[in-house]
């Protein structure tokens, strides 16, 4: 499955209960504390059971996960280097 | 700091001069004077973190490959993590086997704690190529700004480097000066003048102990309430005077604090209270913890107990750490629970608001564990534990 922003706002809201109203895809998430820092196991849960990836120890940090756009963008680049 | 005259000497002169300079220079300028004025407190730490400065910015990889990366920055941050050890932890492992170890005498380094944590960040974003293009006076700049060096808060290199302002203004200048006056506000009448007077008869944890007996519960929370809002207003006090006077040179510094005592539950709590701290357990030990282990649980614990021991290698600082981590796992599994049960009612102002006073008691209880636990023993902290348990 490719991953969207739309999969990540569904995800977000079904399994997270996130008000995504207002989250833009720049939208910090973590850092500012609108997902808890407890949800990010279930996040690299998802995309691994979603996408051909396995989310790398280093590769945990907020420059990966802080909003829609960083996560998209580590997906495709994890996803090609798979 | 703020009790030196060289303090406000060094700020007095350097301002203008900074400004008076063109823009490529400040930033050296900047970091010679704070050199200069550093060395008048602590020559020795000055002199080592120069040992460091060189060595990371000259070592801190950039482009190599993966492995070479990998290698040099954990090379980087060992160095550094010993010599931080060797100062702040190995003594009080060594009184555990002799009661007058040399290690005892050795000085603790001026702001040991605050650049060592500014050179592993710096250390592994250099290592991810996060970090923008920058001269080693910027580097060094970063590493000794005088205001922020002895008590922060932890900015990250690359926010520091974009948030500065070239071009001065009376707007700068006044919004400057009035962060200091409402820090000095904050400590010398607030906190000293306007609070001290509450703590009555018992001013310190070892009267308290003393009288532990004869003392009503409420006595005991009042104290260490107190001491919790003391804290408060003489550390934001400083950060509100570091981040004023790194305005006059047009710096904007990260926010430490954000109205930590009006935070309705523990995990709001700790996005407002020492900010640049949790910033930065966040990002090099919770997240690296995670990848890992993917135990939230235990990432938590290993963030608040470095937490803890960054402000002092000891058993009432790592409980201090415990504590703190006992009361994020708990809330955050009470949230997830919630959400589970759809308790979504429970989200409603009114109830938020009864969680205020839960999260002060919670928070004001961990001065039990930094402060009596070290000064007067595990035994002594448990009893205050359970006295103000009503046990």
């Amino acid at each position: 499955m490719t991953m969207n922003a739309e999969s990540l706002l569904k995800f977000m809201v079904d399994s997270l209960d996130v008000d995504v109203s207002d989250i833009a895809l720049d939208s910090p998430l973590f850092s500012s504390g609108v997902i808890d820092s407890f949800a990010l196991v279930s996040l690299m849960t998802f995309l691994e059971s979603e996408c051909p990836m396995r989310v790398a120890p280093e590769d945990v940090n907020l420059d990966n996960f802080d909003s829609i756009e960083r996560i998209l963008a580590y997906v495709a680049r994890a996803g090609s280097s798979e | 700091m703020i009790s030196d005259g060289h303090f406000w000497l060094t700020i007095f002169i350097s301002v203008p001069l900074y400004w008076l300079l063109p823009v490529r220079l400040r930033a050296a300028f900047l970091a010679l004077a704070s050199y200069a004025y550093l060395l008048t407190l602590d020559t020795p730490a000055v002199l080592a973190l120069t040992f460091f400065t060189a060595l990371f910015y000259v070592l801190a990889p950039r482009t190599q490959g993966p492995q070479r990366i990998r290698r040099i920055t954990s090379t980087l941050v060992f160095a550094v993590v010993t010599y931080l050890a060797y100062f702040k932890y190995l003594p009080g492992v060594a009184a555990l086997f002799d009661d007058d170890p040399v290690l005892a005498h050795a000085i603790i380094p001026l702001g040991i704690s605050y650049f060592t944590f500014k050179l592993i960040h710096y250390a592994i974003e250099r290592g991810r190529n996060k970090l923008p293009a920058h001269g080693f006076a910027d580097f060094a700049c970063y590493l000794f700004l005088f205001p922020i060096f002895t008590a922060g808060p932890i900015e990250r290199f690359e926010r520091f480097i974009a948030q500065r302002d070239t071009q001065v203004d009376t707007t700068m200048i006044s919004d400057g000066l009035t962060r200091i006056a409402h820090g000095l506000i904050k400590k010398l009448v607030i906190a000293n003048l306007l609070l001290v007077p509450f703590y009555g008869s018992v001013t310190d944890v070892s009267i308290l102990s003393e009288r532990l007996e004869e003392l009503p519960v409420y006595k005991v929370w009042g104290f260490f309430l107190l001491s919790f809002f003391y804290l408060y207003l003489d550390f934001s006090a400083y950060s509100d005077i570091a981040i004023g006077i790194s305005r006059l040179y047009g710096f904007r510094i990260v926010e430490n604090f954000k109205w930590p005592v009006l935070a309705t539950d523990i995990g709001v709590f700790w996005k407002r209270w020492h900010m640049s701290l949790s910033g930065w357990c966040q990002a090099y030990v919770y997240m690296p913890f995670i990848g890992l282990t993917r135990n939230p649980y235990l990432a938590s614990f290993a963030s608040f107990i470095v937490m803890g021991l960054w402000h002092t290698g000891s058993l009432g600082w790592a409980m201090w750490g415990v504590w703190h981590a006992t009361g994020v796992v708990a809330f955050v599994s009470w949230q997830h629970y919630k959400r589970r049960r759809k308790w979504r009612g429970l989200a409603r102002p009114g109830w938020r608001w009864l969680g205020l006073p839960i999260t002060l008691a919670y928070a004001s209880m961990a001065g039990v564990f930094s402060s009596a636990m070290d000064a007067l023993g595990p035994y002594v902290a448990l009893r205050i534990f359970a006295k103000m348990l009503g046990l």
